[in-house]
């Protein structure tokens, strides 16, 4: 009955009540408990717990306290956070009443407590209640789930017990206690501890531990852990291994190269590993508990004594009561080639160690079915031997085998493969005649796409020859340089014999390409053509050119011309008029041939031949073709310096140098480079390694022979006078190889694969040439690194380099490296060492080599004048000696004062290409209409110019800037006849631009002087051009029908043939990465 | 008043100590009274499981008029505080056992009628009385095991019961002495207590001053 309010009293209530002591918690003793412990009475420490009586007048019941236990973290995977137990206060239940300061739970494995961290709840009968937390940590018993002997066994040692478990406890740094066969052993090592976030208490997964003098046979061991938590484990069983014994081993003796023994003994169990002096058999098969057969391989074991050793797979090791002799077998470390075309017979090149009398025999083991094959061999150098592998072999995988001085044999497994399916998509080699004595180049191309079925060329191929009139020796060509999957290139060695020659190449990854009868080595030397006179002829009729060279033998002419306008491509013969062994002169038919740039192929008549890259057959009408773009520069330059080198007749390069990123404070000291094809189109453009001595920008350039020639300029702080050159490098002086050799070794870093090596020569500070520079790197030298033990060192040699001081080491920086990715290894020092060991040493990324087309040092010649920002800059030949050159640079700024001062120096050419002399700037008495810079310059004279008559020679100036700082431009334009000795004659004024014009981009050749861009003095895409008249006047300028494709101001220009170049400039907003090329 | 005055009034004869005329007591007997006021007590002799205890009770009360005063409203207060204990086995506390003791205070408030049975004149008055009564209660109990207190608990809340008498009074001075048997009855349920009926008999004495 509860009824509503009424008045109350003070003797009942109005309302039901019911109010005792006020509960309090101060712990819980103990803490920590294990759950599957049989009973642990957790006292719960506090005040004020009540229980009190109920019932009392109808049979009594006493109320005791509730409490309640709820998981704050869970310490297992049952009963996530908040699982609430709630405690039997009944009778026989959890819970008993000590006092109102304590009660009692009793924890039990019946209760199922979850292991985790636990608040503890107290409700008295009235409701008031009272929370500890955290108060319990309960914990499960400890588990083992394995236990092991990791190493030693019954009778080796003392065996180390690995045991792992969980719950596995240390509290208050006292760990749990391990009984081993009931007897307490202390732990070597307890690991995989980790705090359970209550008290310091943690929980480990693993420990060790050791037992002496140990039995074979099963164990016991278990865990318990520490009280208040003092649960035991299971008993876990360990077994140890009844130890293995050898009692015999057959034969003893085996050779160093491999072999079998038999041991015999007790308790070998499946697993077990023979080995003989720490190297572990090849195979070794347990036949039963007796009986073990073990194969070996080259162990790499110096001849001797050694111990035969059995490890069970539990560590056990049994030793043989006897020792095997181990006899010197050579070493077989290496096989050359190492994949064979079934279709035809090669040699091989087997490379030993350790042969010092007579090798008995050669063979064969095909791992497919052990068929033993016996070659034929030559051992005249014995640790290079040449055995012949014959045709018609099974494909497949085989052994070598090399049997020397009557003892055990070397072997190498699995060293050749034989193939018997040409698969590599082979197309063409260029050229396909070479001369015996001029170890020349050749290249190689393969189909793209690869038909179906057939693969092209992979980073690095090998490619062998195959003399076709006579037996022998297949032919390892060596430089191989991998271009890309289409194309490669390879060095034909010295002393090849003429013969017809078939090719066989091989990938890395064992695929074969075969051609019969590709290449031919030739008597006497193919056609070498020096210069093509004129670059241009015009379209029409059948026009002359002379070709002069060396080694023209009755040849004949063919023409490959494309259209850079259609990419139309078409083939026409030549006439020869005349030809005697340094001249041709010959017909091109320009009505047959139409207009573009055309490749000329002489071939002699033994069929040798070469091709020259290129001449124009232009369109009267238009002289120019229209401009298309080409690859943009990596970098943005205005005033840059372009020019044109020639690492080979037939490698040819535009080079942009220098320059700045639109104000001469940015002056660039960088240098780009771009390859130029057959017709005259770049590839991409290649940041150069090295740079300028120090940047330049507005500089005149000017090229004489393989050198180029950069001409004042402003270095980013002001104008100089520095006159400097470069050399391109010649291929042709890089150092040769010379062989490469394997040799055990104690290296430790040339590990098993491909390795590439390339060495530079080294040039002393005071050479003439390359001052303090190097040359391009050598073809590469490729070691193929055998997986033998202990590591092979790699010993290079090389044949000298004249004047070189020293040599520079590149090798790819790992195994398998691509080509291409070598790095600097080291350098070696005197003009006599020729030759380099490497045993593991690391490379340095501070060196690379230097690329074909790369440029040598900067040295420093006779200053100008005067210091001159954007020089007019221009060369000619000297009209009487073809040997002689004249640099002309007309006008300038100095930083104070605008120049109209023409000045020149004289560079004489030797027979040499390399080597040059040089004479003194000098200022001539003719001067420019007015003081200008950024002018243009033009040179007129025979061959690229058919209208001036042998002797004559021009040189004309025109436009520029009139003021340093305004905006005045010129456009008068002057020409001056070159004297003896290099001064001009009085300049005349010609045909002026029409407008002013300044830092514009000029072209001459085919009778006509051209400038583009600059117009007004600003970026502008225009272009015009005159007419060179007899005599050396010019027609009126006209404007060109094309535009550049971007407007221009302070653009370079060079131009190759008869292809113009103009690159960068500012294009109103800025310098520019554009580049543009057109044709005469 | 004293007992001493309350004793005399009962022990005189009724017509002997009368000296009015019937006029008088007819001009009496027409001038009722109307309030009554009276207080009693007497031991509570338990027939449930508590103990003995001192019953008093006061009420307060109205007579209906023109009714000669044969019948009395009255509200009523009364208290009285059983005790009890006792013993009982456990295993849950030290000992295996605990005693425990209580006392139950019961507050009884009542509204009820009281019949006056005797004729007209009659100095000695018969009479019978029943109130309903609101029981608010309260439970103070305590135990102990093996010396340890369990710690004191006081409980509370009401109950409705029921209240008779019978009894007789006697004209002493302006009211009447009253000799009464009292029952009480009223089923409990407490926590402590648990589910029971108090039954209980209280022989009181006890005087009624009525105006």
């Amino acid at each position: 009955m509860r009824p509503f309010v009424l008045l109350f009293f003070g003797v009942g209530g109005c309302s039901y009540s019911l109010v005792g002591p006020t509960p309090t918690l101060s712990g819980v003793d103990p803490s920590l408990v294990c759950g599957d412990q049989l009973t642990t009475e957790v006292a719960v420490n506090g005040a004020g717990l009540a229980p009190v009586v109920s019932d009392a007048l109808v049979g009594e019941a006493l109320l005791l306290p509730d409490l309640t236990l709820v998981i704050q973290t869970p310490l297992g995977v049952d009963g996530p956070p908040g699982t609430v137990i709630e405690l039997d206060e009944a009778p026989g239940g959890d819970v008993t009443w000590a006092s109102a300061a304590r009660m009692n739970i009793a924890v039990t494995p019946g209760l199922a407590l979850p292991q985790g961290i636990y608040d503890l709840t107290v409700v008295n009968p009235d409701g008031q209640e009272a929370t500890l937390s955290p108060a319990l940590a309960v914990v499960d018993a400890p588990t083992i789930t394995s236990a092991s002997t990791s190493s030693g066994c019954a009778t080796t040692g003392d065996p180390l017990i690995s045991v792992e478990g969980t719950g596995l406890l240390v509290v208050g740094g006292a760990p749990f206690t391990v009984t081993f066969d009931d007897v307490p052993v202390v732990p070597d090592a307890i690991g995989g501890c980790a705090p359970i976030g209550f008290g310091d208490v943690e929980r480990c997964t693993s420990f060790t531990i050791t037992v002496p003098d140990i039995a074979a046979g099963p164990h016991e061991v278990r865990v318990t852990n520490p009280a208040p938590a003092a649960c035991a484990s299971e008993v876990a069983p360990v077994e140890v291994a009844v130890p293995a014994a050898v009692l015999d081993v057959q034969p003893g003796t085996m050779c160093a190269s491999g072999g079998s023994l038999t041991l015999t003994g007790t308790g070998f169990v499946l697993g077990s590993i023979v080995s003989l002096g720490g190297v572990d058999a090849t195979t070794s098969t347990v036949v039963d508990a007796t009986t073990i057969e073990a194969t070996f391989s080259a162990t790499g074991l110096p001849p001797g004594l050694y111990e035969v050793v059995v490890t069970s797979p539990d560590g056990c090791a049994a030793t043989a009561p006897s020792t095997v002799q181990v006899d010197a077998a050579p070493s077989l470390y290496d096989v050359l080639p190492d994949v064979f075309y079934a279709a035809v017979e090669m040699d091989a090149t087997l490379f030993l160690q350790g042969v010092t009398g007579t090798v008995d025999a050669v063979w064969l083991i095909e791992q497919a079915d052990g068929t033993q094959v016996d070659l034929l061999f030559d051992a005249t150098d014995p640790d290079r031997i040449v055995a012949t592998i014959p045709a018609g072999l099974d494909e497949g995988p085989y052994d070598v085998f090399v049997q020397a001085d009557g003892l055990c044999p070397g072997a190498l497994t699995a060293a050749i493969t034989v193939e018997a399916d040409a698969t590599i998509a082979f197309s063409a080699a260029e050229p396909d005649m070479v001369w015996l004595e001029s170890s020349p180049t050749i290249d190689l191309f393969a189909s793209d796409p690869a038909p179906v079925g057939t693969v092209q060329f992979q980073d690095v191929p090998r490619v062998w020859l195959i003399p076709q009139g006579t037996t022998g020796v297949a032919i390892e060509l060596t430089g191989i340089w991998f271009f890309d999957p289409t194309h490669i290139s390879c060095e034909i060695p010295p002393g090849t014999a003429p013969d017809a020659y078939d090719l066989l190449i091989t990938n890395p990854d064992g695929t074969v390409g075969y051609a019969a009868g590709v290449l031919g080595v030739t008597v006497l030397p193919g056609p070498k053509v020096s210069a093509v006179t004129p670059l241009a002829v015009p379209f029409g009729a059948t026009e002359t050119i002379v070709i002069d060279g060396l080694y023209f033998r009755d040849p004949a002419i063919e023409l490959t011309c494309r259209d850079p306008d259609t990419g139309t491509v078409t083939t026409a013969a030549a006439g020869v008029v005349a030809s005697d062994y340094t001249s041709i002169t010959a017909t091109i038919p320009t009505a047959t041939t139409g207009t573009g740039v055309c490749e000329l192929k002489l071939t002699n008549d033994d069929g040798t031949w070469r091709k020259w890259p290129s001449i124009a057959v232009y369109d009267p009408a238009q002289p120019l073709w229209d401009w298309a773009a080409g690859p943009d520069l990596n970098v943005a330059r205005r005033g840059a310096a372009a020019a044109i080198g020639r690492a080979t007749p037939r490698a040819r390069f535009l080079y942009a140098i220098g320059g700045d990123d639109g104000t001469t404070g940015g002056a660039l000291s960088t240098i780009e480079l771009a390859p130029i094809d057959a017709f005259g189109d770049l590839g991409p453009w290649r940041v150069l390694e090295r740079e300028l001595p120090a940047a330049r920008t507005l500089a005149g350039v000017a090229q004489i022979g393989r050198f180029v020639f950069l001409v004042g300029g402003d270095d980013g702080t002001g104008p100089v006078d520095t006159f400097w050159r470069a050399e391109v490098l010649d291929p042709t002086i890089a150092p040769y190889y010379d062989g490469i050799e394997l040799a055990y070794g104690d290296g430790t870093a040339l590990t098993e694969g491909k390795w590439i090596y390339k060495v530079a020569a080294l040039y002393d500070g005071t050479d003439p040439v390359n001052p303090g520079g190097e040359s391009l790197p050598s073809d590469p030298f490729i070691a193929n690194v055998p997986n033998v033990a202990p590591t092979m060192e790699v010993t290079i040699t090389w044949q000298l380099a004249y004047g070189a001081i020293g040599y520079r080491i590149y090798r790819s920086p790992a195994a398998n490296s691509a080509s291409g990715s070598e790095e600097w290894l080291t350098d070696v020092a005197g003009i006599s060492t020729l030759s380099f060991t490497d045993d593991g040493l690391t490379t340095s990324p501070l060196h690379h080599p230097i690329p074909l087309g790369g440029l040598g040092p900067w040295m420093e010649l006779s200053p100008l004048p005067y210091p001159a920002v954007g020089p007019a800059v221009t060369v000619a030949t000297a009209p009487t000696d073809p040997f002689l050159y004249y640099v002309y640079a007309a006008g300038g700024y100095d930083g104070a004062a605008l120049h109209d001062e023409v000045s020149w120096i004289d560079v004489t050419q030797s027979y040499y290409p390399e080597f040059q002399y040089f004479g003194t700037w000098t200022s001539g008495g003719s001067t420019l209409p007015a003081p200008v810079f950024a002018a243009g310059a033009w040179t007129v004279q025979p061959p690229q110019h058919t209208v001036t008559a042998p002797g004559e020679a021009f040189v004309y100036f025109g436009g520029g800037r009139t003021s340093a700082t305004g905006a005045g431009t010129s456009a008068a334009v002057v020409r001056g006849a070159i004297q003896t000795g290099g001064d001009l004659d009085a300049l005349t004024g010609q045909a002026s631009l029409g407008a002013g014009r300044a830092g514009f981009a000029v072209g001459s050749g085919a009778d006509g002087l051209y400038a583009f861009g600059g117009g007004g003095g600003a970026a502008t895409s225009d272009g015009i051009g005159a007419d060179v008249l007899a005599g050396g006047s010019l027609a009126g300028w006209g404007a060109h029908p094309s535009a550049l494709s971007t407007a221009r101001l302070h653009a370079a220009s060079a131009q190759e043939a008869a292809v113009i170049y103009v690159i960068g400039g500012d294009d109103g907003a800025g310098a520019t990465v554009a580049t543009d090329q057109s044709n005469l | 008043m004293t007992m001493f005055a309350l004793g005399l009034g009962l022990l005189a004869p009724a017509h002997a100590a009368d000296t009015t005329t019937t006029a008088d007591r007819d001009e009496e007997e027409d001038d009722e009274r109307l309030l009554a006021i009276g207080v009693h007590a007497g031991p509570r002799v338990p027939l449930d499981a508590l103990g003995l205890a001192i019953l008093p009770r006061a009420e307060v009360g109205i007579l209906v008029p023109n009714l000669n005063e044969h019948l009395l409203v009255f509200a009523t207060v009364g208290w009285t505080a059983p005790p009890a204990s006792g013993d009982a086995p456990d295993p849950r506390v030290p000992g295996g056992s605990y005693a425990w003791d209580l006392t139950l205070n019961e507050l009884q408030i009542g509204l009820g009628l009281t019949l006056d049975l005797a004729p007209r004149g009659w100095h000695v008055h018969p009479e019978l009385s029943v109130a309903p009564q609101l029981f608010l209660l309260r439970t103070r109990a305590d135990g102990r095991a093996e010396g340890q207190p369990f710690g004191p608990y006081r409980e509370e809340w009401p109950e409705w019961g029921g209240m008779a008498a019978v009894g007789v009074g006697l004209d002493v001075g302006p009211g009447r002495i009253l000799v009464r048997v009292e029952g009480e009855l009223a089923p409990l349920d407490g926590l402590i207590t648990g589910a029971f009926t108090s039954v209980g008999i209280a022989p009181t004495l006890g005087y009624r001053f009525m105006f």
